[in-house]
């Protein structure tokens, strides 16, 4: 268990070093000149343009640049925005948590909804309630989010007109009620494919040579399916829901927009369109890291689930 | 005659497929007594594991269609019982091991806590209770340490080693019927050997019924009481296990046991029975052996095969009544 918590700890710090490597250089890559952002239209001269290139460090070697930028992330100074003439922490610190709860709230929500509906319906194969809910999945996994956004947004509109749609937050209360119906849209895909996937992992579980057994030991049908078969099954769910974690990640962009909430999915588009190098990069990094901090959480709830990877 | 356990009467058990009902079981009647070993044999896909399972009802029931009745020993037809009356005897009276011991546990959970479970769900007993039963009943079917291998999931065992698990945990309640389909199969000769004595000599302690399904008459000879051959989801011929050995009247029986390679025959072609048994799906005239029988005439091939009885109580279904297979063995 040892060998293999570390194993997978290495692979994540080995990835996260590739990774920055990859997102400094395509940051550069594109035509936009950061210092068009920092001058901002203004009128200038060679001096002033020079003085801002050491300032924002722009006149090192690039190697020395990158060095710099992610010996500071690994400190937690996560450096200027060219944009905003400002520091990147204060300019995430704000947004972050729409982000972190938007993406969090939909895998919960998805999984809370997705996991049981699964393992109901493979008991049920067949039923009305199984032949329904696959149906609705069904649609629900062929909805892009931002379209389910516009839907439910709609939808709440005309049956709950108080809600609040626009506006800030101050309190905690205040911030779960908002973030509620943009998770639960972004929710959906999730839901449809977790559920797919619960179900038919059941059905296959059900029909294993120790589900009979189960049976023929005189256990009742219920204690089998979530005694037994309800573990067997999860695990292929969890590691495809820690790779879905990435496409909510993604659906976050687009749900925000439309429920004009202001997270790190608008800045990072904002700061690309600017070539705000610092911003980009910190919050493709952030994102990258959340993606893969998940998936070790995952392999290593994997571990506790299954014994053949623990003790072996 | 000692009593039954299990009385089936005209079992046939149809599973669904495209085109309505295949009757892999039809028309069987077999009874296992009290304290006997019966050996069910067969080829592969003649409806003896069906048979098997259909005692406990362990079929897809969605899947299934059941004829006949199966009287187990309190009167009661089994295939009649409600779930939860079938839940207080599966286990409990009437237990079952499986043919391949990597499968038969669940992977994922502690070999300990799947025997616990017979406790769990049949009895009151406490956790502590439960589990000094469970260590016992380990060091009786030879798992040792107990203590260490009541901890160990399954993967961490050999077959022949979780074969004996299970064996312990059906024995846990002293079932009075233990079904073993194919207990032997998956594993290798020395270990199958082993399994065998195992279960001779617990029953011999417990005195439980066993009814074993194979398709190798060496395991019929080496622990049956009785026997039933079966063929194309009929019994075809039943009796003392000695006695169909060596003076088996079916012609199936005859060309079964002289399919069985012998020692000293070195460079000779194994000795094989031609042909294929005939397609469930369709209709059966005659004998369903006929096309393979080297005995068969023409009445074979088209009047059903009446069921002869000798005096020892041997019975075969055949329509030659002067048949013996002396030369054969």
């Amino acid at each position: 268990m040892k060998k293999y918590v570390l194993k997978r700890i290495l692979q994540f710090l080995i990835t996260m070093l590739i990774v920055s490597v990859l997102i400094f250089v395509m940051v550069r890559l594109s035509r936009t000149d950061p210092l068009a952002a920092i001058v901002g239209g203004k009128q200038t001269t060679p001096e002033i343009l020079a003085q801002l290139k050491t300032k924002f460090g722009l006149d090192k070697p690039v190697v020395a640049q990158y060095f710099s930028w992610i010996g500071g992330f690994l400190h937690g100074d996560l450096g200027m925005s060219f944009k905003y003439q400002a520091p990147v922490s204060g300019l995430l610190t704000a947004r972050l948590p729409v982000t972190l709860g938007l993406v969090f709230f939909a895998s919960i929500i998805a999984m809370v909804v997705a996991i049981p509906l699964g393992v109901v319906a493979a008991r049920h194969k067949d039923s009305p309630f199984d032949v329904i809910s696959s149906v609705i999945c069904l649609v629900l996994a062929g909805t892009p989010p931002f379209l389910m956004s516009l839907i439910f947004i709609l939808f709440l509109a005309r049956f709950f007109p108080s809600y609040p749609f626009t506006g800030s937050f101050e309190t905690v209360p205040q911030y779960l009620l908002r973030m509620l119906a943009p998770s639960i849209a972004l929710s959906f895909t999730m839901i449809a494919l977790s559920f797919r996937m619960m179900r038919s992992n059941m059905i296959e579980q059900m029909q294993a040579q120790y589900t009979m057994t189960g049976k023929a030991k005189g256990l009742p049908p219920k204690v089998i399916s979530w005694r037994h078969n309800f573990r067997n099954a999860i695990i292929p769910v969890l590691s495809v829901a820690s790779i879905q974690f990435g496409s909510l990640i993604v659906g976050s962009v687009l749900v925000e927009t439309v429920f004009s909430l202001s997270g790190l999915g608008t800045l990072l588009i904002d700061s690309i369109k600017a070539s705000d190098y610092a911003v980009e990069q910190d919050i493709m990094m952030l994102l990258v890291a959340l993606f893969l901090i998940i998936s070790l959480v995952v392999d290593l709830l994997y571990a506790l689930i299954d014994p053949r990877i623990r003790l072996k | 005659m000692r009593e039954n356990i299990i009385s089936i009467k005209g079992l046939k058990v149809g599973v669904a497929s495209t085109s309505g009902y295949v009757y892999a079981v039809r028309n069987i009647n077999l009874d296992v007594r009290k304290g006997e070993i019966l050996g069910l044999v067969g080829e592969s896909g003649c409806g003896k594991s069906m048979t098997a399972k259909s005692i406990l009802r362990l079929h897809d029931e969605k899947r299934t269609e059941y004829q006949g009745k199966i009287i187990y020993e309190n009167g009661k037809d089994i295939l009649n019982m409600k779930e939860k009356e079938l839940e207080q005897i599966r286990g409990s009276h009437i237990a079952m091991i499986f043919q391949d011991p990597m499968t038969t546990l669940n992977p994922l959970m502690k070999i300990g806590k799947q025997m616990m479970e017979m406790f769990r769900y049949h009895t009151s007993l406490s956790q502590e209770e439960a589990k000094a039963k469970c260590l016992k009943l380990l060091e009786s079917v030879g798992v040792t340490p107990a203590e260490d291998r009541f901890e160990n999931y399954p993967f961490q065992l050999s077959g022949g080693q979780l074969q004996r698990v299970s064996i312990a945990m059906e024995l846990a309640l002293d079932p009075e019927l233990l079904i073993a389909d194919e207990p032997t199969t998956a594993l290798d000769v020395t270990m199958q050997a082993q399994i065998l004595d195992l279960l001779r000599k617990l029953q011999k302690e417990s005195g439980a019924s066993i009814l074993i399904i194979t398709h190798n008459f060496g395991v019929v000879a080496e622990i049956c009481d009785r026997v039933a051959v079966m063929y194309a989801g009929q019994i075809v011929e039943t009796g003392e296990s000695m006695d169909i050995f060596y003076h088996p009247r079916h012609p199936y029986t005859i060309d079964l046991i002289g399919s069985i390679p012998k020692a000293g025959l070195n460079g000779q072609k194994l000795t094989t029975i031609p042909g294929a048994p005939p397609q469930l799906n369709r209709p059966i005239t005659g004998c369903p052996y006929a096309a393979r029988c080297r005995y068969a005439d023409e009445m074979c091939f088209t009047k059903a095969p009446d069921l002869q009885t000798l005096e020892n109580g041997h019975t075969y279904l055949c329509s030659k009544a002067d048949l013996t297979g002396e030369e054969a063995v």
